[in-house]
């Protein structure tokens, strides 16, 4: 957490991962909340973990429009283990089968934000899980 | 449009019915629509009588256009059907157009419109066999990516009767391996027909990447100039305004931004010197239907009209088919939700609708699984059934524009020309549409259009049913269309192949005369980019390469891994 008290939330999306209107939603949400945003896009897995590390986040949201969480999610969480950051809570976001959320939830992911999602709960997660 | 004693006999009812509402105890009954236009309970010959009939609406198939393109329309051939369709591999992607074609989808004349989509990486000019591509091969589009892939997409298919529509973002170097695909075939290039989407410049405000701006509109102005010039029957540039819609412009927005995309596009042809009479023809709006049902009918033909008068009067065009609003209608997307997914299958089929009655010429219905994946064949062809319902069942396509006339729908239509023409004023005075998307102006309409609806959505004053009314524990589990994983593996080893097999100084020699024809174009010399891109795909470059070779002389930006902080 910053040391001002303000949660640090890196929300994430691949450049070619283009529907980003849930994304920017979520970002504008958390700002309303108080919480410090950085909004980036990536073209590797890797540089996810290297914001993550650099920001000193508290929260990874990960946003796929496609099932390519399949071959980035593992790579962010062995990086952010390797990085001594497994406190760091990763959620996911965009559209994701329902039938994928407990081999996700089994890799470390702490809730799945998919469509049709309500956003205070995500908003109210990170109030209550940060700095516990 | 009325006499005196028409006005007279309005004026008496409208007293009358004022005196009428005494019973509903001083309740307001009036709205709003989705755009904000606020919205009697009821609208009378008094509401229109400002209306001129011979100037401000006239007659189908003449001038400004408003009413139909045609003097007869769907009476002569309905919209063309032009389902999105592409996944997984190249012949993956063929087994879905046959599916279509075999459940009836119909273009013009006998012919099929085959709308075709690229996975992400062929959508920006990445090559399988590049790390950044891994994760979405075949994903959400088709991965086709040389001239060896066309041929496994579209062998045995006419291209010189059929319509190949080619949907994908970095447009020219796709379009190039496209061309020399047809060629080695044997048709020449003026044969073909089909569509390219041309978004180098309009598709930054939907993701957030793309060309920089003046070169994007280069770009494009090239790939213009190449099609007037080499294959003159080419619909070349598809105004966005789908995409537009999805990302928060309401129907006057999404009207707006559209027109003064086409007019930054238009003025660039024709400082490069092309014939508006010539390139007109070519370009084609995306337009999205969505929830309010008159508002976006009355959207589409205030659309035709402005568009029209603009074409007319901006650049001296004389031609009707250079005065004609092409439209290809893609229904709402962001309206269809995950809960009680089967509600989607009806809401589109109100979006259809209010297409079919504001006589569009082609039509793309999203399937109600997209919010939980790509859709199957059997929820795609339900999209196709949803227009052929339409077209021969319901009897909507009887009349041309059966909605003319009424009090309230030319009222209305009346009123969104009028707020149109007001927000490309706003953007006229802004410097013009590059300058208005440079200062961020169109982005700040778009990102305050989506937190509203969804605050409306989540303060209960807009309904979603489904949603936030008459939710339910969800029952009916829809299980996701995932194509073969081994699509990415197979993918990427073809484009290895195909690199391993090439004559590699020839590739690179034409991938050289890439970057020297964008040069060129830098220097304001046109029509060099488009054949230099068709020689190298001669010479077996593939499309990321080429995309790469752009991107050495074209600015890409912004800055795909720009960091936002809040």
């Amino acid at each position: 957490m910053a040391k001002n008290g303000k949660p640090r939330v890196l929300l994430v999306k691949h450049w070619i991962d283009i529907h980003d209107r849930g994304l920017r939603l979520i970002a504008s949400r958390c700002k309303d909340a108080g919480f410090e945003v950085v909004y980036a896009s990536y073209s590797q897995p890797e540089e996810v973990v290297k914001m993550a590390v650099q920001e000193d986040v508290d929260v990874i949201g990960m946003s796929f429009f496609t099932s390519a969480y399949e071959a980035h999610l593992p790579k962010v969480m062995d990086g952010l283990k390797e990085n001594k950051m497994e406190g760091v809570i990763v959620v996911l976001g965009g559209v994701i089968p329902d039938e994928d959320h407990d081999m996700l939830k089994a890799k470390g992911v702490k809730e799945i934000y998919g469509a049709g999602s309500d956003v205070n709960q995500f908003i109210e997660m990170i109030k209550r899980e940060v700095g516990k | 449009m009325f006499d005196e004693n028409t006005l007279e006999a309005a004026r008496k009812h409208q007293e009358q019915w004022d005196q009428a509402l005494a019973r509903y105890e001083g309740r307001d009954f009036s709205s709003k629509t989705n755009s904000g236009i606020p919205i009697k309970p009821v609208y009378t010959p008094l509401d229109v009588q400002d209306i001129d009939y011979e100037n401000d609406i006239g007659m189908v198939g003449a001038f400004p256009y408003m009413r139909s393109n045609y003097p007869i329309h769907y009476q002569f051939q309905p919209w063309v059907n032009q389902p999105v369709h592409g996944y997984g591999l190249p012949e993956d992607t063929r087994e879905r157009m046959d599916a279509l074609t075999k459940a009836g989808m119909e273009a013009y004349f006998g012919a099929r419109a085959y709308n075709l989509v690229w996975d992400y990486p062929g959508y920006f000019g990445i090559d399988p066999d590049d790390p950044e591509a891994e994760g979405y091969i075949g994903k959400d589009g088709v991965s086709c990516n040389t001239d060896e892939d066309f041929a496994r997409m579209l062998d045995g298919i006419d291209l010189a009767k059929n319509n190949i529509v080619l949907i994908n973002g970095d447009t020219l170097p796709m379009f190039a391996i496209y061309i020399a695909y047809a060629e080695s075939r044997g048709v020449p290039r003026s044969d073909l027909r089909g569509n390219t989407m041309n978004w180098v410049f309009t598709a930054w405000y939907a993701p957030n990447f793309m060309w920089e701006t003046e070169d994007a509109l280069k770009l494009a102005t090239d790939n213009i100039h190449f099609c007037v010039n080499q294959i003159p029957r080419w619909n070349h540039t598809n105004i966005q305004g789908h995409a537009i819609s999805e990302t928060g412009a309401d129907a006057i927005h999404q009207m707006s931004f559209c027109l003064a995309t086409a007019i930054a596009v238009a003025d660039s042809c024709k400082a490069a010197g092309l014939d508006p009479n010539a390139f007109m023809t070519g370009m084609g709006f995306q337009i999205a239907q969505c929830n309010d049902f008159f508002e976006y009918i009355c959207m589409f033909r205030a659309w035709r009209k402005l568009w029209a008068t603009i074409v007319r009067e901006r650049y001296g065009c004389t031609r009707p088919a250079a005065m004609h609003l092409r439209t290809h209608t893609n229904t709402s997307c962001f309206e269809l939700i995950k809960q009680q997914p089967l509600n989607n299958v009806i809401r589109s089929a109100y979006h259809a609708l209010g297409a079919a009655l504001s006589g569009t010429t082609a039509m793309q219905i999203p399937a109600y699984d997209e919010p939980i994946g790509i859709p199957t064949e059997e929820s795609a062809i339900l999209t196709l059934r949803t227009q052929q319902m339409l077209v021969h069942e319901t009897g909507v396509t009887r009349v041309s524009d059966p909605l003319a006339g009424s009090y309230y729908v030319e009222w209305l239509t009346h009123r969104m020309e009028e707020e149109a023409k007001k927000v490309l004023k706003e953007i006229e005075d802004a410097g013009g549409f590059v300058k208005a998307h440079k200062e961020g102006m169109l982005a700040r309409v778009l990102r305050k259009g989506c937190d509203q609806w969804r605050e409306e959505i989540e303060t209960g004053k807009r309904i979603v049913v489904g949603w936030n009314k008459y939710a339910t524990e969800e029952t009916l589990k829809v299980k996701a269309f995932r194509p073969d994983p081994e699509v990415a593996r197979v993918s990427v080893e073809r484009i290895k192949d195909y690199k391993a097999r090439r004559d590699q100084a020839k590739t690179e020699a034409a991938l050289n005369g890439v970057v020297a024809a964008c040069e060129r174009l830098k220097k304001g010399e046109w029509g060099h980019v488009m054949p230099a891109c068709i020689e190298a795909a001669k010479a077996k470059a593939t499309a990321g390469e080429i995309s790469k070779a752009l991107r050495k002389v074209m600015r890409w930006g912004p800055e795909y891994n720009v960091m936002l902080k809040y």
